[in-house]
């Protein structure tokens, strides 16, 4: 093939694609599910199904934490309830710098014992952007590797698209699997281009100083002392050491009330006490980003004792700008149309890798079979197990969380972990039964998808007794719209099984296969 | 002229090979620089230390991107390590100059 | 009630731009009004025709939300709209015969 830039993009596209592309599915599945994460949690934590309340009195709260507080703690800090999340978060780190983390009920100040899972903030978010392979923070750089991937993967797309614009609103599904998934691969790909473009640009820029922390030495030069001056200048800081005397704490409300005239009406979201009990114990207010995109890093900080105003800090500009992409990304602003909409979107991402995975495989197959190789056997295993194995994995998740008995524990591992075991072993086995099965793995997959959801449906029912009808009825939307997603995965994949079923039968020869070198410029 | 070796598989992978750290390994040692030295001269021109430290960094994947996709369709590896290390040592020199100015 | 009809309005005038932006394509607009037509008249009317729409959704969004949220929503309900409207091409393309009716009266011409 002459070594041409339309060539050389589409090469790249196609290898990028297929080396990156289970792990960029992965990322896209995982970020589409945390769109409503907290949702999640509250399906998975049905202790926390609580009812949201208005008024939270942070002097009732300090008192009844008081004795859950260790001596020697450093800190403790409240999450107030939002909209999505209805109880308190507490959490606290001891003299040693352990952090115990849990819920509480927002009407009795209790806690809420632990349910003994990661849900979707402790499991799945992480996995989104961290892979949970935190030694040397491996997993952050294979996901920056990705979104780098995917970056490539976007410019090459549109750059080799011959007939962009006359294809712009093409989808030809009647033509057959590869002239259809193809088309599906160019609508998702060219229609969501600002989306996949921004975000990916978004979640790399969330991480900017992690991704480029040489960007630092040009303006602090390196070393320890030059990191701790950047993160104080750009994200705010206010420390002083401990007295070692006892002290007392004023009114927390009385300082929520004096941050939110200084915020000009914003609202505190989460209350922090440094050094309690201490006589230079001082509070940590930071004010709610719940009505604007931009993540601020507005805080103000008092005297614990006397509650006069120590410190305050914002962001400045082109901090804003970072906090305001990033914040598109997050998504943390309260806006239902927009929440759904971001959660289509990302399933429309998933769509565009898994489309360009079968149109690969089947152009693939074609080509192999005439060669007479069975590579693309390993590769096709590899597809599977990435896309379909992964929905199977983490609806086994969902199924465990509502299976395993509160407190149960195996060779050393807790519930949480026991959960997240399940998660991994099961993927594992879909990478091995679609080696195993090859012609029978997309079909027999889709029929588990469709099974254990249903199946997810049901335990929530059957264990905490909240069945759809009864969630609509008491407005508990999260777990409804979880239920009801649930029951809408099970039918959509019913349909692909029943599908892909009648395709076995009548397995023909495609009229024409549809190969690369008549769709790509060169 | 090239086809006697550049035919050989070995040959083949050994240029993918060397194409690819080129491109990811090569390309971000050349951003990293150059944010640096990007961050320095902002710096340097009186922007606050925080900001000239995003500003810098934030157009960096933008940047890499640029890298990579030339890094891919460049025809000749050698001139691919030529430019990268070019590249590297003046953003480095550049850096060098506005730190030692500090 | 009144961000949802704006909500509404503001998809309905986006998938009502990206209709006439794909009508302006002559494989489309057979496909809808299911004769061949020439190319020309058609794109010049209807494409301004569906930009305008796209900026009637821009500007109901906005006014729903503000600068940066409605931006943000418009960005979104045209990613929508657009695949719906690629959607209704395939598997209902005189769907859109009404877009077609319509341009028909208005236009006055071949």
């Amino acid at each position: 093939m002459e070594h041409t830039f339309g060539n050389a993009m589409a090469r790249l596209h196609t290898w990028a694609g297929v080396i990156l592309g289970g792990l960029l599915f992965a990322i896209f599945w995982m970020g589409t599910l945390c769109v409503f994460d907290r949702e999640i949690d509250r399906w998975m934590m049905p202790k926390t199904r609580l009812a949201k309340t208005s008024d939270i009195s942070l002097d009732h709260l300090a008192r009844a934490v008081a004795s859950t507080v260790p001596a020697k703690a450093s800190q403790w800090r409240v999450d107030l309830p939002t909209d999505r999340v209805p109880t308190l978060r507490f959490s606290c780190r001891d003299g040693a710098g352990d952090v115990i983390a849990r819920h509480l009920d927002p009407a009795t100040y209790q806690i809420i014992p632990d349910q003994g899972t990661k849900a979707g903030t402790g499991f799945i978010f992480p996995f989104h952007y961290g892979l949970h392979l935190k030694w040397k923070d491996l997993g952050k750089w294979f996901v920056g590797l990705a979104a780098m991937t995917m970056l490539v993967l976007l410019v090459s797309g549109v750059v080799v698209h011959k007939k962009i614009f006359a294809q712009f609103f093409t989808f030809r599904p009647r033509k057959g699997v590869q002239r259809g998934s193809l088309d599906l691969h160019c609508l998702t790909g060219v229609i969501g281009l600002p989306f996949h473009l921004a975000m990916t640009l978004s979640g790399l820029i969330i991480f900017v100083s992690f991704y480029f922390p040489q960007a630092q030495w040009g303006a602090y030069g390196s070393g320890e002392g030059a990191k701790a001056a950047y993160t104080a200048e750009a994200f705010g800081s206010f420390t002083r050491p401990r007295a070692d005397a006892p002290g007392t704490l004023a009114s927390l409300d009385a300082m929520a009330s004096q941050a939110e005239r200084e915020w000009a009406g914003g609202q505190p979201y989460f209350v922090r006490v440094w050094h309690p009990g201490d006589a230079n114990s001082y509070v940590e207010l930071r004010r709610s980003y719940a009505g604007d995109i931009t993540m601020n890093l507005d805080q103000i900080y008092f005297d614990a004792a006397s509650g006069e105003l120590l410190h305050r800090f914002e962001a400045a500009a082109v901090m804003k700008v970072q906090r305001f992409i990033s914040g598109l990304h997050f998504i943390q602003f309260d806006h239902w149309t927009l929440r759904w909409l971001y959660f289509l979107a990302g399933l429309s991402g998933c769509v565009m890798i898994a489309t360009g995975f079968i149109f690969w495989l089947g152009a693939r197959r074609a080509r192999h079979a005439r060669k007479g190789l069975a590579g693309v056997r390993v590769v096709e295993g590899l597809t599977v197990g990435s896309v379909t194995g992964i929905i199977v994995a983490t609806l086994a998740f969902f199924a465990a969380n509502r299976l395993l008995p509160q407190g149960t524990s195996f060779a050393g591992q807790g519930r949480a972990a026991l959960e997240i075991w399940t998660f991994y072993l099961v993927w594992v086995a879909c990478f091995i039964q679609a080696w195993w099965r090859p012609a029978a793995a997309w079909r027999e997959q889709a029929w588990a998808i469709c099974v254990i959801a249903l199946a997810c449906v049901l335990l929530n029912s059957v264990t905490t007794g909240d069945h759809l009808i009864r969630t609509v009825s008491q407005r508990t939307w999260a777990v409804a719209g979880m239920d009801a997603m649930l029951l809408l995965l099970t039918l959509l994949a019913a349909w692909v099984a029943i599908r892909l079923g009648r395709k076995a039968v009548d397995r023909a020869v495609q009229s024409g296969p549809v190969s690369i070198a008549t769709e790509v410029r060169s | 002229m090239h086809t006697r070796y550049a035919d050989h598989r070995l040959t083949r992978i050994v240029r993918i090979g060397m194409r690819l750290l080129g491109a990811v390994f090569g390309g971000y040692a050349l951003t990293a620089l150059t944010v640096a030295s990007a961050g320095a001269v902002l710096a340097r021109l009186g922007v606050a230390r925080s900001e000239a430290v995003v500003l810098s960094a934030m157009p960096g994947f933008v940047l890499y991107l640029a890298l990579l996709l030339w890094a891919f369709s460049i025809k000749s590896v050698t001139r691919l390590w030529l430019a990268l290390a070019a590249g590297a040592a003046a953003s480095a020199m550049l850096l060098h100059l506005v730190r030692q100015g500090n | 009630m009144m961000p949802a009809l704006l909500s509404v309005a503001a998809s309905l005038a986006s998938y009502a731009g990206f209709a006439c932006l794909a009508l302006a394509m002559p494989r489309h607009w057979a496909e809808a009004s299911g004769q061949e037509s020439a190319a020309a008249p058609h794109r010049r009317r209807l494409r301004p025709l569906g930009l305008l729409m796209l900026g009637v959704s821009y500007a109901l969004c906005v006014y729903r939300d503000g600068p940066s949220f409605g931006a943000l929503l418009w960005v979104l309900l045209c990613y929508a709209a657009a695949i719906a409207v690629a959607l209704t091409l395939t598997w209902q393309p005189r769907l859109l015969l009404p877009a077609v009716w319509l341009y028909r009266s208005v236009a006055k011409g071949p």
